[in-house]
């Protein structure tokens, strides 16, 4: 007989592998034919290992201008995106508007839009209005606009969080407003601001949609990737997916492990705090001490 | 050293609802001063007026004889204890301190010397590199205290600042702070609805309803002569008998009441017939031992409570109205028990006579 306790063990380990393939299976194929010598992306038949594609890939100088394409877009809306972000997140938490839900509405709006409609409404804006063409500046400005919404809602669940009567006794404490920003309110949204960079970028980095419609005939290497794809398939683009897949692991784990030596030190520091706060409770007072 | 607060004709509206009417009082230099009132009562709203962080809708606020329109907190000689501290959480302890000191341009080595200086003040040597989050409930209390007293105010308020912490801490921290006041001899505004705080602690205090000052004075004053009837039955418990005056003698007055005529003391001269209210203290009724008393009652014991240093008995006069009688425990047996008829006294003094419908002069 076997226990139930094995049967959900064997139940639970075969959803797990059959997820994890699920998810990595193809990633691993991919990456794979980036290194067969045949000239056609594929496993089987193996021809012979090789680090030709790679070569290949690092000669392609449009690869090089969409990536620093990509690199230029993606710091600049990173720029306009937080800065807009975090002043949004302050203006809808702070002024107690009548029509502070309208306005709310209106910027996350972007976000429920889609990506193909932003693009093009503004490469025409920008045509019609300014007479700009499409470039790198529409794609900053399309990217931007759904991009500083995400950023919005990310600091403004760290600044609910947040206790304003600490600005208070800043200001009370002589600050003058802009120290209270800045020596109070702005470290307190640090990790929220933080994160709202890695996310802007990376969101940026990625996109595809509203890049292709706003952008005219420069590119971005998902664009790129995506032109490339559709002339003929080369192993050089597994090639540059394994590049990829390799620095998003590399990055994972360099933030866990730094994670971890925090959580650490927190650790060793809560334990110095309480055997700190045993050594000075305070001592019992008499009942009728005066005053 | 402090400065004394003038308020004169201060009023505060917030959409046609006036939290704090016509407060016109003086609070002098040095002085420990508390407002005292039950929440809503309009004390932080009035508070927050001394500090700056509300202009007055009316009045003007001068401290040290320096007219405050228009002065900001960050201007002010004022500082704040605010009543969830309001400690800055990812600064260290001496980092929170010196904060008003970084502000004022002080050089660091000045300003870790103050820090120190105010950490010993407090009671807390040793702990500034240590995070607030570390540190219990007095701790950070303590620390609370020493950032308000660095940027060396004239005038100190507390808005209920013990309110979070257990009873021991909080009448420890009562003798802690009216050192520190002492000490420093910084103006001190507190603010509380504990009338034990306001008692134990103020030179002076307010007791506050309805964004209006009832009475302001000693501690001693306001429980033994309160001048209106909220003052009197929110400062300590009292025992309160309607009724109309009906005779005059020179000092003191008669009033009928369902339970019977009372004799009462008469501090505001009423008239005859004035619909009035007796407020007779728990504390100041006892048992009839023979002697002749200005007042007294028959009752029955409802239920009486055994709490220590005193006992307090739940009776019933012979109309059914409930009274309480609070004597002190002097270890004999008292022979109590439900149900068993006593005769009570008090004196006129010890009744006091207040109009029913409190006039506002």
């Amino acid at each position: 007989m076997i226990s139930s306790k094995k049967v959900l063990k064997i139940i639970t380990g075969s959803y797990l592998f059959l997820f994890f393939g699920y998810l990595f299976l193809p990633l691993i194929f991919m990456g794979i034919v980036a290194f067969n010598s045949s000239s056609l992306p594929q496993v089987s038949p193996w021809e012979g290992f090789t680090w030709h594609w790679f070569h290949e890939l690092s000669q392609d100088s449009r690869m090089w201008d969409a990536l620093t394409n990509s690199l230029i877009v993606g710091v600049s809306v990173v720029c306009i995106s937080v800065p807009i972000g975090l002043a949004a997140a302050l203006l809808l938490t702070r002024l107690q508007l009548k029509s502070r839900d309208l306005l709310y509405a209106l910027f996350v709006s972007p976000i429920l839009t889609p990506g193909i409609i932003l693009g093009i409404s503004t490469f025409l804006f920008w045509d019609r209005a300014f007479a700009v063409m499409g470039g790198l500046w529409t794609a900053i400005v399309a990217q931007s606009t759904f991009i500083s919404a995400y950023c919005m809602l990310l600091i403004m669940s760290r600044i609910q969080r947040f206790d304003r009567t600490q600005e208070e006794a800043a200001f009370d404490l002589g600050a003058s407003h802009q120290q209270v920003f800045f020596k109070v309110t702005l470290p307190f949204l640090k990790p929220a601001l933080f994160s709202s960079v890695a996310l802007a970028f990376m969101q940026s980095f990625e996109n595809y949609n509203t890049t292709l419609f706003a952008i005219g005939f420069e590119q971005t290497l998902p664009i790129y990737i995506g032109t490339k794809l559709r002339q003929f398939i080369s192993p050089a683009m597994n090639a540059l997916a394994v590049i990829f897949i390799v620095l998003t692991i590399l990055g994972a784990l360099i933030y866990e492990y730094r994670r971890m030596m925090e959580r650490r030190k927190e650790a060793e520091r809560k334990k110095q705090a309480k055997a700190l706060k045993k050594a000075m409770a305070v001592q019992p007072v008499p009942a009728m001490q005066g005053a | 050293m402090g400065q004394d607060v003038q308020l004169s004709n201060v009023g505060m509206c917030f959409d046609e609802f006036w939290a704090v009417r016509n407060v016109d009082m003086h609070i002098e230099a040095g002085e420990f001063f508390s407002f005292l009132g039950p929440s809503g009562c309009g004390k932080t709203t009035l508070l927050r007026l001394i500090s700056g962080f509300l202009d007055p809708s009316e009045g003007v606020i001068s401290i040290n004889g320096q007219d405050m329109r228009g002065i900001g907190p960050n201007k002010r000689h004022t500082a704040m204890i605010f009543q969830n501290l309001a400690l800055f959480p990812l600064m260290s302890v001496a980092h929170n301190i010196g904060f008003g000191l970084e502000i004022k341009r002080v050089p660091k080595l000045e300003r870790e010397k103050r820090v120190d200086e105010l950490l010993e003040l407090v009671d807390l040597p040793g702990v500034g590199d240590k995070k607030v989050e570390d540190l219990s409930g007095g701790q950070k209390q303590r620390v609370a205290i020493a950032r308000a007293l660095a940027v060396e105010p004239s005038v100190l308020m507390l808005d209920e600042p013990l309110s979070a912490l257990d009873l021991k801490l909080r009448h420890h921290m009562r003798a802690e702070l009216r050192k520190i006041q002492r000490r420093t001899k910084v103006t001190f505004i507190y603010i509380t609805h504990d009338q034990g705080e306001a008692f134990t602690m103020s030179d002076r205090l307010a007791v506050m309803s309805d964004g209006k000052i009832e009475q302001l004075g000693y501690p001693d004053a306001i429980y033994n002569n309160p001048a209106t009837p909220f003052v009197a039955s929110f400062v300590g418990e009292t025992n309160t008998f309607h009724g109309s005056l009906s005779e005059i003698k020179d000092s003191s007055a008669i009033i009928d009441t369902p339970t019977g005529p009372l004799h009462c003391r008469n501090p505001q001269n009423l008239g005859q017939g004035t619909d009035s209210i007796a407020f007779v203290r728990p504390e100041t009724i006892s048992f009839m031992n023979g002697a002749q008393a200005d007042n007294s009652l028959p009752c029955t014991i409802d239920t009486w409570s055994f709490e220590g240093a005193f006992i307090t008995i739940q009776l019933k006069t012979g109309d059914g109205k409930p009274l309480t009688m609070r004597i002190s425990n002097r270890g004999a047996d008292l022979n109590l028990e439900p149900g068993k008829d006593v005769h009570v006294a008090f004196s006129a003094d010890n009744a006091l006579l207040l109009p029913k419908e409190a006039s506002h002069a």
